[in-house]
């Protein structure tokens, strides 16, 4: 009946950009289904930049990959506010206004480069992510991907 | 004996997602024990009352031979998913049939 109390996720997926958009499929099983969970909405323009938020604190490290046909940069940053700035408990609609003082991890990619992994150990409550565009031209291509290690 | 003695029942598992907003799990009233585990990356909130709430985080577990018909939950920020093993009594006129592999 009990469940294992071993802190091991098969879903580890914490942030994640596919582009293009592959069509929505069933998911394996009671996997969620990725479609919602893929951020990226359109190409990512020239200079522009996505961000992502999620809570570090079920997880002791996080580790990802690029690749793109721009070059990007990468920022993995954490904030330890316990709340917002204007007193609230953190939630969705506030995170971005957090103190994201730590920075974990940074990165430079260039198209076809093999060492386009990262990884950071957890530095604070809450996580950012934030990839920009530093080519000329839009994104025709790009995977972004964050997991979180529990172990 | 059979599934009907008290300390018998058909598990069923069940899967649900979770977001900031409250929401609530119905159970059956002849659920005698429940386990429930943390499948996705944000911590699950946990309640029985809607003032007591309690947290599972992610990858781990809670179970108890609780009566209980529905319990409320959400996250803080964010969505994660969770699988519920229900324990239910005297059932088992209800249930799918078994195919020879095993798969309902």
């Amino acid at each position: 009946m009990d469940f294992s109390h071993y802190p091991r996720l098969e879903n580890d997926l914490v942030l994640s950009w596919h582009w293009p958009r592959p069509p929505d499929c069933p998911p394996f099983k009671s996997l969620p289904a990725f479609g919602p969970r893929n951020r990226a909405l359109e190409a990512l323009a020239p200079g522009a930049a996505i961000v992502g938020y999620h809570s570090a604190a079920n997880f002791t490290r996080f580790l990802g990959s690029l690749a793109c046909d721009q070059p990007l940069s990468l920022l993995v940053q954490f904030s330890n506010d316990e709340v917002a700035p204007d007193g609230n408990y953190v939630q969705d609609s506030n995170v971005a206004t957090l103190n994201w003082d730590l920075l974990a991890a940074e990165k430079s990619y260039k198209p076809g480069e093999s060492h386009s992994g990262f990884w950071a150990i957890r530095l604070g409550k809450w996580l950012r992510v934030e990839v920009t565009n530093l080519g000329d031209k839009p994104t025709s291509f790009l995977r972004v991907y964050v997991r979180g290690s529990t172990l | 004996m059979g599934i009907t003695h008290a300390d018998s029942g058909l598990p069923r598992v069940l899967n649900g997602s979770s977001t900031p907003e409250e929401q609530r799990f119905d159970l059956l009233g002849s659920t005698r024990a429940i386990s429930l585990r943390n499948t996705g990356g944000e911590s699950l909130w946990v309640s029985f009352d809607r003032r007591e709430w309690f947290d599972v985080p992610s990858g781990t577990s809670w179970g108890s031979h609780a009566v209980a018909r529905y319990f409320w939950h959400c996250t803080q920020i964010g969505e994660t998913s969770f699988v519920v093993n229900r324990v239910d009594v005297g059932l088992g006129e209800d249930h799918p049939e078994t195919t020879s592999d095993g798969d309902a």
